[in-house]
């Protein structure tokens, strides 16, 4: 609020050391040679002295956005549109960014052309808490991608659900892109709707580096000894398994594989497995064979379905894949 | 003796000046932070008890100590999983509920926007006075209330094994050094397999060896136990450092409070065949001051004394102390209600218990003070 910021005359009821000497500016003198600082023991009449707000002064060095809040109208109407700025204020000279930058003039041109993409107004507060950098940006680079995107035939919709989930699409350049999709479309072998419906369920992989990725595939191929075409359905199925823990996905698979006795053709229809905890795998297997009802071969009758057996929650499985109560399934977990 | 490790999160660093603006100077003092940030300046001091040292007096609001929880609780840890993994992951679930309650609304200051008011030429834009929050006390731009609670484990269980795995949060981690002190024992069920021998004893590790065990019948298997606990049985005697011919070891005894409590290798007090089904037996041992690796020896040891070999499948914690399998707390309940319901169910056992075991220490001393006053007023009265 400007006219909290105008200088105020020195408060005798102030101490000494926080009295600060003030200039007193007349509107239309230029002359600033002949302004004379006020003295500390000038007098002032009671109306003077009663205008004057005793307030300590915010602090010049800080490392937290606390303290600027109430005086930064940036960082207040950030803050009602939901931005997190305990989270901002970690993040990398992000905390000097939003300071200096300045409402009216910088930032909302960035959130008219956010909310222009299709961001929604709930996702701008995490969005702007992720990727604060977005105000560093050109506008017209910003429009280049979104253009850019566009000519890939990629709907409006689906680019502001990109967008949302992962903040960091926007910033790279269109090559980068470019590049990232070419990949995706090479290695897995996918045809351009199939990789625009991949990509879009999962932008992280846009915006991630590209070693992991190519690790995963070679892990895939090599040491779990899928063939190029499962890869190829299980990474369109659960896009995760790209970025997914290289220990944990060959624990989870040896598991699965070697222990529970589930063939490869059956891995490849039910990838949830790799989606899941080792440990809720191992926790229900062994429950079922304990029961008898260890059956994953649909060819068998009583046969269970793997996604079944790991994205149900506790009560569910009990109830119907086990046929048992919660209670003995508690039981049977304090014995493993 | 030395106290139980992880008590705390990490080494105690001064509590006064850390700060955490980034990663790597998570915890530092702010004279050797790499970021280099020097904090000059406090926040703004807006109502008059701000100005009251925080320690003294808070008006109106649930101090952190009164919403935190303090205890001893026991949870249930899966084997496979390392166990600083499981403090953590307590940790979290408890900072999670505790951030959850609800928190004190942010104070209020007057502040001074345009507003419209009646005046002499109809509304002019003056200023006029507004009770705004403080945006300084927004939950958005402070943060969570708890970013970090100390919980501290108890006898520790490695990654293979399972069972019961006493954990303390706040003012319970002294109650952790005490339980250490006062040696109680621990029961386990271990699951064994004969005919193999490997190098780490279990049965995930390089094959060494195969065997026939055809010849091993339950009776050459108890003999066996017995030899083991009578050895076993003689050693506590030893460690107990107690003269067993006195009144005061026969009490305990009877009491069966009877064991050492000073620094003592790994001993077993009991030991028997629960299941006996060749090649797979489950054996329940009790014992002091042991590691798993240790029981997975003995059931090695017991392999070659058969004249075969075993390997040892599972080692489960049934009982530490006097936490016991149904109060430890499974995976699913591992929530701020439950932790809470656990630990006020076990605060009476936790003091009770630990009165028994630590107290009988400090009598002894007074005893032994006012044998030595007797024994000299005796020699003074001669």
């Amino acid at each position: 609020m400007w006219w909290e910021l105008e200088p105020k005359l020195p408060s005798p009821s102030l101490p000494y050391a926080q009295r600060s000497l003030v200039v007193q500016i007349q509107p239309g003198t230029q002359d600033w040679d002949n302004v004379l600082p006020l003295s500390a023991l000038e007098e002032i009449s009671k109306e003077e002295a009663v205008q004057t707000v005793a307030k300590p002064l915010f602090p010049f060095e800080s490392f937290t956005l606390r303290d600027y809040v109430d005086h930064s109208e940036t960082l207040t109407e950030l803050v009602h549109l939901g931005v997190d700025l305990s989270k901002v204020e970690k993040l990398r000279n992000a905390g000097q960014l939003l300071l200096r930058l300045d409402f009216e003039n910088d930032i909302k041109k960035i959130l008219l052309f956010l909310k222009d993409v299709g961001v929604e107004d709930n996702q701008l507060g995490p969005f702007l808490t992720k990727n604060p950098y977005i105000f560093t940006e050109d506008m017209e680079a910003l429009e280049t991608r979104v253009a850019y995107l566009k000519s890939k035939k990629f709907d409006k919709e689906l680019i502001a659900r990109m967008v949302s989930r992962a903040p960091f699409l926007l910033m790279f350049s269109v090559e980068r892109l470019d590049n990232r999709l070419g990949f995706f479309q090479k290695e897995l072998g996918l045809s351009v709707q199939k990789t625009r419906n991949l990509v879009s369920r999962l932008p992280r992989l846009l915006t991630g580096s590209l070693e992991p990725v190519k690790e995963n595939l070679a892990v895939c191929r090599i040491e779990l000894g899928f063939r190029p075409n499962e890869i190829q359905h299980i990474a369109f199925k659960i896009p995760k398994i790209l970025t997914a823990n290289k220990k944990k996905l060959t624990e989870t698979f040896d598991y699965v594989h070697n222990v529970m006795g589930i063939p490869h053709h059956i891995l490849t229809n039910f990838p949830q497995v790799f989606n899941s905890s080792l440990l809720k795998v191992k926790e229900r297997h062994m429950f079922l064979t304990f029961l008898g009802r260890a059956q994953y071969d649909p060819k068998q009758p009583s046969y269970i379905s793997l996604d079944k057996l790991v994205s149900v929650p506790n009560e569910v499985f009990c109830t119907e894949i086990a046929k048992a109560s919660v209670q003995d399934f508690m039981k049977f977990l304090k014995t493993l | 003796m030395s106290a139980p490790d992880g008590c705390a999160k990490g080494p105690k660093r001064p509590a006064a000046f850390r700060h955490s603006c980034t990663p790597c100077c998570r915890g530092t003092a702010f004279r050797d932070a790499p970021c280099g940030r020097k904090r000059i300046s406090t926040p703004a001091q807006e109502e008059w008890w701000d100005l009251i040292p925080r320690r003294i007096w808070r008006p109106e609001v649930p101090g952190a100590r009164a919403m935190a929880v303090h205890g001893l609780f026991a949870v249930y840890k899966p084997g496979g999983v390392a166990w600083p993994r499981v403090r953590d992951a307590v940790e979290t679930r408890l900072l999670a509920g505790l951030n959850s309650l609800e928190q004190r609304s942010s104070r209020q200051h007057v502040r001074f926007l345009p507003g419209f008011v009646e005046g002499e030429a109809g509304k002019e834009l003056t200023p006029v006075a507004t009770r705004l929050p403080v945006l300084a006390d927004h939950p958005l731009v402070k943060g969570p209330r708890f970013t970090h609670l100390k919980v501290g484990a108890g006898h520790r269980l490695d990654v293979k094994s399972s069972g019961v795995f006493v954990l303390g949060v706040g003012q319970g981690c002294r109650l952790l050094t005490d339980m250490y002190n006062a040696h109680f024992t621990k029961d386990y069920t271990v699951r064994g397999l004969f005919g193999k021998a490997t190098d780490d004893f279990s049965d995930t590790g390089k094959l060494i060896e195969k065997t026939t065990f055809d010849h091993i019948t339950s009776e050459k298997l108890e003999r066996i136990l017995a030899v083991i606990q009578g050895s076993n049985h003689k050693a506590l005697l030893t460690y107990a450092n107690i003269d067993l011919k006195t009144q005061e070891a026969y009490e305990l005894a009877v009491k069966g409070l009877l064991r050492p409590m000073e620094k003592s290798p790994p001993l077993i007090t009991a030991i028997r065949c629960l299941e006996f089904a060749p090649p797979e037996f489950q054996l329940e041992i009790q014992c002091l001051n042991e590691t798993q690796q240790y029981l997975r020896k003995i059931v090695h040891e017991i392999g070659l004394e058969l004249k075969s070999t075993a390997v040892c499948t599972q080692v489960r914690r049934t009982r530490d102390g006097f936490f016991t399998l149904d109060k430890a707390l499974l995976r699913t309940h591992w929530d701020m209600e439950n932790i809470q319901k656990a630990i006020q169910d076990s605060r009476l056992t936790v003091q009770t218990e630990l009165e028994k075991s630590l107290g009988h220490l400090e009598r002894t001393a007074h005893d032994e003070h006012i044998e030595m006053d007797q024994v000299e007023e005796g020699d003074a009265s001669r």
